[in-house]
């Protein structure tokens, strides 16, 4: 009893932190993006709240969170409710999965813990996928639920899309599990150990940058970001799915986007470029401290992921349904299974 | 050759990278163009087109004779002009009322053209926001304080002044001559 | 006589009532039966002796006191011979009918159902002869008929604009929209081969919407995302331009032109200018042509600045915005400097200009167009190869030169496709014909060439500035005409002579000789054509503006079926589309 006790009670603190540092991230994302689009066009982004700006995603929370929950006439009210939740829940279960640092244990009353994975579960990657379609849901549901012309093609294109887009991130990292023998997210990471050669992205004896190049551009139309943000294109569609959205749901939409950019950032971290590890070998703090050192590696790589996310937003148009489609189908997909041939012959001709 | 370069530069996104060096460029070198407008404001030019104003002589008479030249020339009907005698003085002539609806306002700077004794004049005040339209219809008083605080230095040097702006006193200071 | 006017008068002896050439203005006028009028048209599109393949405008007077009361006026162009023709018909108040040229010109399209919505005059055979600036419900009359009152007729004219507080809100009606107003939306039903019932979902696009560059309506039939129709729904910033102008004194209006498309003002006021210039016959000091000529290329690069931002914009390139205006910006403050304001300038004058060029001016134009080169440079690193961009725009909105001239589209729109129209070529006003520049073309005629045609007429038009820069002559900036324009003020405050002439100008205002004359400038829209009819009185008898945007939306049926719905927005960009000089 009492082993279970600790182990909820170390499990709750685990979960509520990284959820605390999740949504930390998102509101501080939301500031950055709006700040590095600013600076990249020639102006300042968010100045008014607090010193440059930088209260501004409090403000904003406050905003929506007294704003009037609106739910359009002829909606229907259920499924309106239930999108928001199922496009938010998905995206924040998936960091269950993800090694924020070195896969170490600790001892606290005579119990062993990982700290820096919720939990280690063997399938972790397939455990993401999974959930992540789900958030799709969210998306289609809220469009159709809507009663609203705009938001209903938004979401059709978003069933469209993500189905297209989540084959290829499968298929894409197919060529990383085959080279690292394993799903859970913590055995690839600590696979790709001893400087960046090892990451996979150049590792021997296939580099899966191919792969990677599928993932991260897979994973940007995933996230429904420029330029692939057709769901929402707000030029064309007013915002589509949550163009009828207002208050704490469209909150939730917002986190839901944001959560999910942080989550296939996280992903592309740890599958590719090594996770928590430096791109050297070993450490260059003490042993006790390496931790700090994985963690930072960490957080460094997830942030160029996120501002590689914005700074695809400030160059590229976007693209139109038909050819984000036929750029899904008959480019990513073939490259993906390309890769995944490639990689299995020569997994196969120099065996660890 | 070329065919090849162009395929590579196909796989490599090269056109989409080079925008993305042109982007970053710009996040290094980081040179704002906008204003904080409330907190900063631009210096406008003595040409600027903004609010209307009655301007008076340096004695502190009114210049406006009620000519009704500006309700002639404008072309949205903003002033109306209600002219009377100078009590007392039969000969001279005043506006006894004077209106102006800025909300019509195109502020094409015609009025002021127009005005024959210059006693119009458009001023550099441009906030003039306000909750109810009403409180756009001017009259001669409101308009008068405009002048007043927008020209508080009623001498001005002829050469440096722009035809949008009224003259002033220009009958009593060294005119050019009119070649005959 | 001009040998075109004889070949008209001995081919239709009965039709053609007729012919004038006015050569002081170089206008060609042909006054025909009304019945017969498409006969006339057809042998001025066909044969290759008149050629008018290009359709300017269609307009309409109203003389109550005549027998026949309304006269509707074509105005064609012949590209192949470089030459304009007007051609009249007169009809009674009890008959207003004419045959609708629709089926020999396509742009006729809109224009006639605008002279129908604003006029009354009825057109036989037209396909869809509806109201089109005024409400569809509108039953108050036509407003531009002389015996319709300025400031307008029905519950909108008493519309109150201060929402009184003590009144109830008006009871929302929730209807749904009868099967019969919608199907003047629908395309004609394809007889169906199988029992399947399908429907094309109606998608409402504006009037409030980001992409629709201000109050546009579009209602779009689509089949999937695939537009199967797409009918415009104008006006709905229509203020009654040229009913006001009928009203107001010809130095007044100078303000009004001003709003039509409020991106470019100057471009306006020039093409205003110079037709009331043409009506007095004024020629004007060559220091104010050059003037002139370099702020009409600033409005240009202005304008074109604009449109590539919004374009960007709405493609989603949201940088290209920004980088654009920044240099506007830049162009924002010269004008300012000049005239004392930025967008609704008022800077032209009937004779000159309002006021001169600084030495401090020149400096910084020049030290502009030094950068400006570069500027385009980056705005090209974003668009100009991107793959996404030119996916986006390659083979999209494609229009062929053929169709492009039936519609009587203009400007860059028209050049993409292939054709060398340009009215500073075409006839050189200002210092156009001083300075060496091109005219850039395009091959495919689609969006992409349009791109590239406006990002070239960036740099022609930097070209042209610096020439002028360079070239700028010493003098006077007003004509010198005594009778229309007002003396400087320094001299109305000193002399009585001048003070009455002063008096005389601005209460009574100047009378031009009794006529009419078209006149059309190259806006960085199109071909932006006043047409003024003179009844020798202080103000225009008539005035119609040709304005591009409307005679482009009238392709826009034409030219975005079959596309999906991201490319309508790339459509209304690539027109550079205005509302208020749409709507007027």
């Amino acid at each position: 009893m009492t082993e279970v006790g600790i182990k909820l009670v170390f499990s709750l603190t685990q979960i509520a932190v990284v959820l605390g540092i999740v949504l930390l991230t998102v509101m501080i994302l939301t500031l950055a993006e709006r700040k590095v689009l600013g600076w990249m066009q020639d102006r300042m982004g968010p100045m008014e709240v607090g010193p440059y700006g930088v209260l501004q995603p409090i403000a904003d929370g406050l905003k929506l969170f007294f704003k009037e929950d609106i739910v359009p006439a002829g909606a229907n009210k259920f499924l309106f409710s239930l999108a928001p939740i199922l496009a938010l829940v998905p995206a924040l279960i998936g960091f269950a999965v993800i090694p924020f640092g070195p896969n170490k244990t600790i001892e606290l009353f005579g119990y062993q813990f990982q700290p820096f994975v919720i939990s280690d579960i063997n399938i972790g990657i397939l455990y993401i996928l999974a959930f992540t379609s789900i958030g799709a849901y969210g998306i289609i549901l809220g469009g159709w639920a809507s009663n609203s012309k705009y938001s209903l093609l938004g979401g059709l294109r978003s069933a469209a899309q993500v189905i297209s887009y989540e084959l290829n991130v499968g298929l894409a990292i197919v060529g990383v599990l085959l080279l690292a023998g394993s799903l859970s997210l913590v055995k690839i990471t600590e696979a790709q150990a001893g400087g960046f050669w090892h990451w996979y992205v150049f590792a021997f004896p296939f580099p899966q940058i191919f792969a990677f190049v599928v993932y991260v551009i897979s994973s940007v139309a995933e996230t429904n970001r420029l330029p692939f943000d057709l769901p929402e294109a707000e030029s064309e569609l007013v915002a589509g799915f949550f163009t009828e959205y207002s208050g704490m749901r469209f909150a939730f939409f917002f986190l839901a986007e944001y959560a999910n950019m942080i989550l296939v950032s996280c992903i592309a971290a740890a599958l590719f470029l090594g996770g928590w590890n430096a791109p050297y070998p070993g450490t260059l703090l003490p042993e006790s401290l390496a931790w700090v050192e994985g963690v930072m590696w960490f957080t460094v790589k997830v942030y160029f992921f996120l501002f590689l996310f914005f700074w695809l937003r400030a160059t590229l148009p976007r693209l139109r349904y038909d050819q984000l489609m036929r750029f899904g189908w008959k480019v990513m997909l073939p490259i993906a299974l390309g890769n995944i041939l490639v990689t299995s012959i020569a997994a196969y001709l120099f065996p660890r | 050759m070329t065919k090849f370069t162009a395929w590579i530069k196909t796989i490599i996104f090269y056109e989409i990278l080079v925008g993305m060096k042109a982007t970053l460029s710009h996040l290094l070198h980081y040179k704002p163009i906008t204003l904080q407008y409330p907190h900063e404001k631009r210096t406008l030019p003595d040409s600027y087109r903004g609010m209307l104003a009655l301007l008076r002589y340096d004695d502190g008479t009114e210049k406006c004779v009620g000519c009704d030249l500006c309700e002639a020339a404008c072309p949205s009907r903003v002033i109306k002009v209600f002219s009377a005698e100078v009590p007392g003085e039969p000969t001279k002539r005043y506006a006894k009322e004077y209106y102006m609806d800025m909300t019509r306002c195109l502020f094409c700077g015609l009025c002021v053209d127009a005005c024959p004794v210059d006693a119009l004049g458009m001023t550099r005040e441009f906030e003039w926001a306000v909750y109810d339209k009403r409180q756009l219809r001017l009259n001669k008083e409101q308009l008068l304080a405009i002048g007043d605080r927008s020209y508080p230095v009623r001498e001005k040097r002829l050469e440096f002044q722009h035809p949008n702006v009224a003259f002033f006193n220009v009958a009593f200071k060294g005119l050019p001559e009119k070649e005959s | 006589m001009h040998p075109l006017l004889d070949t008209l008068k001995t081919k239709f002896p009965e039709a053609v009532l007729a012919v004038q050439e006015d050569k002081q203005r170089g206008d060609l006028s042909v006054r025909v039966a009304a019945p017969r009028l498409l006969e006339v048209a057809r042998f001025l599109h066909d044969d290759p002796v008149a050629a008018f393949d290009h359709i300017t405008d269609i307009c309409s007077a109203d003389y109550p006191d005549d027998q026949e009361r309304f006269e509707v006026i074509y105005h064609f162009l012949s590209l192949p011979h470089g030459i304009r023709i007007r051609v009249k018909a007169r009809v009674t108040e009890e008959h207003p009918v004419v045959p609708s040229i629709t089926s020999v010109w396509k742009g006729a399209d809109f224009m006639e159902r605008e002279v129908y919505d604003l006029m009354g005059i009825k057109f036989s055979g037209h396909p869809d002869l509806r109201r089109i600036l005024m409400p569809e419900d509108y039953d108050e009359g036509h407003p531009l008929r002389k015996d319709f009152p300025a400031e307008g007729r029905g519950w909108r004219s008493r519309f109150d604009f201060l929402p009184r507080l003590d009144e109830a809100p008006v009871a929302e009606t929730g209807r749904d929209i009868p099967e019969a107003e919608k199907r003047v939306f629908r395309t004609e039903p394809q007889p169906s081969s199988s029992s399947r019932r399908t429907e094309e979902l109606l998608l409402n696009m504006g009037p409030q919407h980001p992409a629709t560059h201000g109050v546009l309506r579009v209602v779009l039939e689509l089949d999937g995302e695939r537009i199967t129709k797409a009918t415009a729904d104008l006006g709905y910033l229509h203020r009654g331009v040229e009913k006001l102008a009928e009203g107001l004194a010809y130095m007044q209006i100078i303000p009004h032109t001003d709003r039509l498309d409020y991106v470019c003002s100057m471009t306006n006021n020039y093409a205003y200018v110079r037709t009331v210039e043409k009506l007095l016959g004024l020629t004007i000091p060559e220091r104010a042509e050059y003037i002139r000529t370099i702020v009409a290329e600033m409005q240009r690069i202005i304008g074109h600045l604009f449109w590539l931002g919004t374009q960007a914009l709405d493609i989603g390139a949201m940088t290209v915005f920004f980088w654009t205006f920044r240099e506007r910006e830049v162009l924002l403050d010269l004008f300012e400097k000049l005239c004392g304001a930025r967008l609704t300038l008022n800077y032209f004058r009937i004779g000159g200009v309002d006021s001169d060029f600084t030495p401090d001016l020149v400096e910084r134009l020049r030290a502009f167009l030094k950068d400006f080169p570069a500027h385009i440079e980056e705005y090209e690193t974003l668009l100009q190869t991107n793959r996404i961009w030119v996916a986006r725009t390659k083979d999209v909105a494609v229009i062929s030169a053929e169709d492009a001239i039936n519609f009587g589209l203009t400007g860059p729109v028209l050049r993409a496709s292939g054709v060398a129209y340009d009215v500073r070529k075409l006839e050189p006003y200002g210092a156009y014909g001083k300075v060496d520049w091109e005219v850039p073309i395009g091959k495919n005629g689609d969006t992409y060439d349009r791109y590239w045609v406006r990002m070239e007429e960036l740099r022609q038009s930097s070209r042209i500035i610096a020439q002028c820069l360079d070239q700028l002559p010493e003098g006077p900036i007003v004509a010198d005409a005594p009778k229309i324009i007002p003396p400087p003020k320094a001299h109305v405050m000193r002399d009585m002579e001048s003070l009455i002439h002063h008096f005389i100008i601005f209460t009574q205002g100047f009378k031009p000789p009794k006529g009419e004359t078209y006149c059309a400038t190259e806006a960085p829209k199109g071909e932006l054509g006043f047409f003024i009819i003179s009844d020798g009185s202080p103000r225009p008898y008539r005035m119609k503006i040709r304005a591009p945007s409307f005679v482009h939306m009238g392709a826009f049926d034409h030219m975005a079926r079959g596309y999906l719905i991201s490319d309508i927005v790339t459509i209304f960009g690539t027109y550079d589309i205005v509302m208020g000089e749409c709507d007027r």
